[in-house]
């Protein structure tokens, strides 16, 4: 086998050119972080991560619509705890009122402050976030309840998108927790009282003892039922957080590179490099000539 | 018998036969590094000898002729495996830049767009009055249909480019053919001669390697030494001393007049080569120009005509926040109707979708059968919708949910092809109506349920996950993800075949090494061995001439 330099050049350049291509892609990768840079690095790996990015980005939009969903909620949640509170002194007003001792004089002013209460009460069923009314229906840009505690909006059910295919109720109408449609017209009752102490009635100071009852009853159906959406909203941010953690590492997998191992390749190959050229000076260096005179 | 003078010629052969060798030996040690090169061989041998008591006697050496070591088989495969690496290097060079625009790693291309699309929608959905959510999905449109368009352009360029590639090869294809032509010539005058034109057939040989990496040939040799090229499908480039030469065509089959291969036969005939091209760079640019570019170009296509109609679906069925209905989210699509390679008079007419609901995006072909019936099929699924339809100039006909017309007089064979997404992915972008003014974005379903009510837009959100692409098989980013899938398989595919057949090249060129490359060492060796034997020779006509000293001394 003749063996000419020609070959001895061609085999030396052609390993080094692969030994700087390998070491190239190494320092990439390093640099980088990421094992796949364009899809051919890896099809199947691209088409994964790109998949895996999409539903990353969904879980954090998922995210959002919990946050808008649950601010809503919490909102509810303690202007009715504020609600309770108005009853609870319409009621001991009432029965104060209704006993003998209190006189049209003492049940006239007692009707002033449950006039205020009565005011106190609307602004909370008229509660605006982010410049929504949260006892509203669809028609949410304007208040629910008229001056007279009368229901204007409509009972739409607002639906938040909280996990892939899960809907959850984020509004929560006022019809049924301030009006009639929920057994007792709770806004009616506070203002009834009213008029029956301004009257000095005291069969009806006496009625809407019970009705009061009733009604904080009924309020407290209203907490529940956001409670309730509260806490799902919570299990729910908590999978979402707890999916978007393995999404990552799962991401992370697929397109980073393992940095502890891409820099001991990339020493290996700066070592096969230097290798791979002083072989290939020696390779060079000799010739015959060097031997005769 | 022997004589003085004898020797003396003996001596001299040897003297002028051995400086021949040692000229050979200089010329191989001056193309150690030529291209192409082959080492030379004197052909020493033992002149014919004289027949005289006691027996023959020499008469000394000559140098017979000067022979190149070269192997033809060996540049044969070189030459094969040339076009094949020409083919692959330029399919993969060309990839590359096409990888670039399906490159999701920077976050910024339509993948993550398609997803702040939709999260922007979500966003609606919570607060379906808010005027900030409603521009904020206004721009997030814009920019999804920015990424798909100029992803489109940006494919559109690579083709361009692929196109001057083109025309770049076959000038050079027609330099290095009128070379070898004149190469020809002159090897041939050479030969005539006698003499083995070495240098020249090197030379030759060189070009015709450079050919093999530009355009598949085949080759023979005729009896006087001249070679006949024949490039693509037979096609006689160059024969002895005439040369033919490729032409450009710009055609018009491939839409939108890409640079055809013409034969050009020097009489006035050009036929268009493009199709039978095997191999060679020129053929790695058609592959990325007229197959892989077009088949994601479809993709990109389908994709925003899927988007497009989706989206403007779910908008038109809903409100506005201004209690606007069947408005159009994105700039409606269009069909795209036109004739085939046809023969007859019959001319496409402008087509129209009637209804968003009914459309479908595939691409349906109208084949005339005979003058008066055509027939429709669905060439994206390879569906026969209907056989044998009457035509009617000027008569509406329905097909995948668009309505065209053909007016004039069409020929049996004759085809037009109607299709909604074609051209979807460039002229991708925002209604005017809905960039003007976002309330026009139909967050609801029912008017009198104005602002709060969100349904619509949770149906707009919800055509994020669902299945609409790909005869309802797969979602959106799904389907992107699937054409982005086929431009890395390709990239991929090409680097490595690339890297495969520049292995088999390395060892092939290896093997001629063997054969024809110089190896200093060896012609080092021969030097000395030469110049060995011509001071040896040297000696004799010394020897000779004290012979001769001697013989005429004997008088004095």
């Amino acid at each position: 086998m003749r063996i000419t330099e020609g070959q001895i050049n061609n085999t030396v350049l052609d390993g080094l050119f692969k030994r700087v291509d390998a070491l190239m892609k190494s320092q990439v990768a390093v640099t980088t972080g990421k094992r796949i840079n364009k899809p051919s690095d890896d099809p199947i790996g691209a088409a994964t991560a790109s998949a895996q990015k999409s539903y990353l980005s969904r879980i954090d939009q998922y995210g959002k619509n919990i946050d808008t969903g649950s601010s809503n909620l919490k909102m509810a949640d303690s202007v009715l705890m504020d609600a309770q509170s108005i009853l609870q002194r319409a009621k001991e007003l009432a029965v104060e009122q209704a006993t003998g001792t209190a006189s049209a004089v003492t049940r006239n002013i007692a009707s002033q402050e449950v006039g205020g209460l009565f005011k106190d009460l609307l602004g909370i069923a008229n509660t605006r976030v982010n410049n929504r009314y949260i006892f509203a229906g669809f028609k949410n840009d304007v208040p629910p309840f008229d001056a007279g505690g009368n229901y204007t909006s409509d009972t739409g059910v607002i639906m938040t998108e909280i996990e892939p295919n899960t809907f959850v109720q984020t509004n929560l109408p006022g019809d049924a927790i301030f009006s009639a449609a929920g057994g007792t017209d709770v806004l009616k009752v506070i203002s009834d009282l009213s008029t029956a102490l301004a009257g000095n009635d005291v069969p009806g100071i006496k009625a809407s003892i019970d009705e009061l009852d009733a009604s904080s009853s009924q309020i407290a159906v209203g907490q529940a039922s956001a409670g309730s959406k509260e806490n799902l909203l919570d299990t729910s941010r908590q999978r979402m957080d707890d999916m978007k953690l393995n999404l990552q590492a799962l991401l992370s997998n697929t397109e980073d590179v393992d940095i502890a191992d891409a820099i001991s390749q990339l020493s290996i190959q700066q070592a096969a490099l230097s290798a791979a050229r002083e072989v290939g000076a020696k390779l060079m260096q000799n010739s015959l000539l060097d031997f005769i005179r | 018998m022997g004589s003085i003078l004898g020797v003396m010629n003996i001596a001299k052969s040897a003297l002028l036969a051995n400086q021949t060798a040692l000229q050979v030996t200089g010329q191989n040690i001056a193309n150690v590094s030529t291209p192409g090169y082959s080492r030379q061989v004197v052909g020493l041998e033992a002149e014919t000898p004289v027949s005289s008591r006691p027996g023959q006697l020499g008469m000394g050496v000559r140098a017979a002729d000067i022979r190149r070591m070269y192997d033809g088989f060996i540049e044969n495969e070189i030459n094969k495996e040339n076009e094949m690496l020409g083919w692959l290097g330029a399919k993969a060079a060309a990839t590359t830049q096409v990888e670039q625009v399906f490159n999701e790693s920077g976050g910024s291309g339509i993948g993550s767009a398609l997803d702040g699309f939709f999260s922007a929608v979500n966003d609606l959905s919570n607060n379906p009055a808010g005027s900030t959510e409603r521009m904020n999905l206004t721009s997030k449109a814009g920019t999804l249909c920015m990424v798909i368009s100029q992803s489109y352009s940006e494919l559109e360029n690579t083709r361009r480019f692929s196109d001057t590639s083109i025309e770049g090869a076959i000038r050079d294809i027609n330099s290095k053919a009128s070379q070898i032509a004149s190469l020809n010539r002159e090897i041939a005058n050479a030969e005539s001669a006698q003499q083995s034109a070495n240098d020249l057939r090197d030379k030759r040989g060189l070009l015709l390697k450079d050919l093999s990496g530009l355009i598949n040939i085949n080759t023979f040799n005729d009896e006087r030494g001249q070679l006949t090229v024949m490039v693509a499908d037979g096609e006689p480039l160059v024969e002895g001393r005439n040369v033919k030469s490729l032409t450009t065509v710009k055609g018009s089959s491939m839409g939108g007049g890409f640079t055809e291969v013409g034969f050009d036969y020097g009489d006035g005939t050009v036929h268009d080569i493009t199709g039978s091209i095997k191999s060679g760079s020129i053929k790695g640019y058609i592959d990325v120009r007229d197959d892989l570019i077009p088949r994601l170009q479809d993709g990109l296509d389908q994709l925003a005509a899927g988007v497009t109609n989706e989206v403007n679906n779910i908008n038109q069925a809903g409100y506005g926040l201004d209690a606007s209905h069947g408005v159009d989210f994105f700039e409606p699509l269009g069909v795209s109707f036109v004739a085939g390679a046809n023969t007859g008079t019959g001319a496409a007419q402008v087509g129209t979708i009637p209804d968003n609901n009914l459309l479908s995006l595939d691409t349906f072909e109208l084949k005339f059968t005979d003058a008066a019936h055509f027939d429709i099929t669905d060439t994206t699924t390879g569906t026969v919708i209907s056989t044998g339809n009457i035509y009617a100039p000027g008569g509406n006909v329905m097909a995948g949910g668009m309505q065209v017309a053909i007016q004039g007089a069409p020929a049996a064979g004759d085809t037009f092809y109607a299709s909604a997404a074609k051209g979807a992915a460039k002229y991708m972008a925002v209604s005017a109506t809905v960039q003007g003014d976002s309330k026009k974005i139909a967050a609801a379903t029912d008017p009198t349920k104005l602002p709060g009510d969100n349904t619509n837009a949770l149906s707009m959100a919800a055509l994020q996950t669902s299945h609409t692409m790909s005869g309802g098989s797969v979602s959106f980013s799904d389907y992107y993800t699937s054409v982005m899938d086929q431009a890395g398989v390709y990239a991929q595919g090409a680097s490595t075949d690339k890297e495969f057949h520049q292995n088999l090249l390395n060892n092939l060129e290896n093997t001629r090494e063997t054969v024809s490359g110089v190896s200093l060492d060896e012609e080092i060796t021969n030097i000395l061995k030469f110049q060995r034997a011509y001071q040896a020779a040297a000696k004799m006509i010394t020897v000779a001439d004290e012979l001769l000293q001697s013989v005429l001394g004997l008088k004095q």
